[in-house]
């Protein structure tokens, strides 16, 4: 049983170690990583003139 | 063509500390709209300089077929062959990327409407892809001849460093209806750099402490889009997760106005690159005017707007879908079925600045942007190996060690169904958080790609100085 709890365990640390360390090298090294987005181009908001939710399969 | 300085005649350049021309010489200050005027009094040598393609320049073009380098020839005005050693070749590397546009929307974007403003008509261009216009002029201060490309507008010469408009002024056709004029000088630029690097935990110290092997200011070419876009859309998403995930779907009709889209009009630069360098503010732009050249270098279009419309229109449609799918409270949202309907209402033609700064790290040269009007920076930098695997190592045993407590006290209880249930949303957390984290590091890999890729380095290396 402690076997399995180690071998879980290797593989959660590793996981999160992993997620940590890529998104820490990311801020640290990849700078500038963005594009304009809608605001920075759109004169206005979107402007929604239909707007039906849920409804049935079309 | 030199603007020089109505006080002692040395060149003028552009500050972008003051926004004025400045003399290094005298220290005198013009503004760039007062000092236009001024040429104009001085009727005389406005005249001399429109004719810059004139013998009295000792102009020469010299035509290089792309396919066939051995078929070179040359149209001069001397009778004495300009040396073409430092013929900028590396400029014949015109293939536009193509890898680079992701979409591909249902509709196609074959046959745009299209009601191009006020541009005069692209045809007349020659933009052959197979040829590059070479000219060789003479530097009015030491007189060494200079070769420069086709779509360069201004540069220095690359015997004394004497700055040089060499954009005619009476080429209507390739001026630019605006310009940013740089607002970041090359001190803030590299300051901004250096200490942006200096807070990055993962920058090696031989970058932090970075040589810079070459510095230069570029005007980048732009083409800015006006555009309507109107859709009507059936779309399906989800809601909720696991056995609670259910299927809908929604309708919306939308438009929207998108104003000045910037979009390259370099062949040479990376579409990726330039992307990066936004947003430019646009209400910032003045009437175009060559003096805010002097001092840098620039480059003038050679991919028309016929050539961008496409790529323009899908970035419309990414920037309209995206507004879209926040209207609705789903998750994996994708459009089934759509009528879209757009329109180019306005092209027009800009110059927008950048800083680009090179430094070699293992012997790769390495490329970083800054935007000349915000001081936003560019670039994918090498981690330090070393740093990541310690970090990684530490990381892992202290979590390993938590998770291995965490994972013994709840494999006691395997009978609770709620406790299996727990064990494997940690589990698939875990994996996701694997995975989330790899996409990280390969995006961090793909932009230094981008910062180290031989066509930013030309581009800024194949010029002038
Ligand atoms: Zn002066
Ligand atoms: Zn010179």
């Amino acid at each position: 049983m402690f076997l399995l709890a180690l071998l879980l365990g290797v593989f959660i640390g590793c996981s999160v170690s992993i997620f940590i360390i890529g998104n820490k090298v990311a801020k640290s090294n990849d700078i500038g990583n963005s594009k304009a987005d809608f605001g920075d181009f759109a004169s206005q908001m979107l402007n929604v003139i239909v707007q039906r939710d849920r409804i049935s399969k079309p | 063509m030199v603007i020089d300085c109505p006080a002692c005649g040395a060149a003028l350049m552009f500050d972008p500390e003051t926004g004025k021309m400045k003399c290094d010489a005298c220290d005198s200050l013009y503004d760039p709209s007062e000092l236009k005027d001024d040429f104009q009094a001085r009727g005389q040598k406005e005249l001399k300089y429109s004719s810059f393609d004139e013998a009295d320049n000792k102009t020469s073009t010299l035509k290089i077929k792309h396919d066939d380098t051995e078929k070179i020839s040359l149209k001069l005005n001397d009778t004495e062959a300009p040396a073409v050693s430092s013929s900028p070749s590396q400029g014949l590397s015109l293939k536009r990327e193509e890898g680079d546009v992701s979409f591909n929307p249902e509709s196609t974007f074959d046959n745009p409407v299209y009601d191009h403003g006020d541009e005069a008509s692209q045809e007349q261009l020659d933009l052959d892809n197979e040829t590059m216009e070479c000219k060789i002029y003479t530097c009015t201060s030491c007189g060494a001849e200079v070769a420069i490309n086709d779509v360069e507008a201004s540069t220095f010469c690359s015997f004394c460093g004497q700055p040089t408009v060499v954009f005619n002024r009476v080429d209507s056709q390739r001026k630019p209806k605006y310009i940013i004029p740089f607002s970041v000088t090359k001190e803030t630029a590299i300051e901004v750099i250096r200490k942006r690097l200096n807070k990055g935990f993962f920058v090696p110290d031989a970058i932090k402490n970075f040589e810079l092997e070459r510095v230069r200011g570029i005007y980048i070419p732009f083409w800015l889009y006006d555009v309507y876009y109107h859709d009507k859309q059936y779309l399906k998403g989800k809601v909720g997760s696991g056995k609670n995930e259910h299927t809908y779907y929604y309708y919306r009709e939308a438009d929207c106005n998108f104003k000045e889209i910037t979009l390259d009009a370099s062949r040479q630069l990376n579409d990726e690159s330039s992307q990066r360098l936004e947003p430019y503010y646009t209400n910032k732009m003045r009437p175009f005017a060559l003096e805010y050249l002097s001092g840098f270098y620039a480059d003038t279009y050679d991919v028309t707007t016929s050539e961008v419309d496409t790529l323009a229109l899908q970035r419309a449609y990414a920037l309209f879908q995206e507004a879209v799918n926040e209207t609705i409270k789903a998750h994996s949202i994708s459009v089934i079925k759509n009528a879209p309907d757009y329109k180019i209402l306005k092209t027009q033609y800009a110059m927008f600045p950048a800083w680009f700064l090179t430094f070699r790290y293992e012997d790769v040269p390495y490329t970083l942007l800054v935007n000349g009007q915000t001081e936003k920076i560019v670039g994918g930098i090498p981690y330090d190996r070393g740093k990541v695997a310690s970090s990684f190592a530490v990381l892992a045993v202290v979590f390993s060690v938590i998770a291995t407590f965490v994972m013994y006290w709840l494999l006691q209880d395997t009978d609770s169904e709620g406790t299996m249930k727990l064990l494997i949303t940690i589990l698939i957390f875990a994996g996701s958080g694997m995975i989330a984290g790899f996409s990280n590091l390969k995006k961090v890999k793909e932009s230094m790609k981008l910062t180290s890729s031989s066509a930013t380095n030309n581009f800024v290396k194949n010029r002038g100085q």
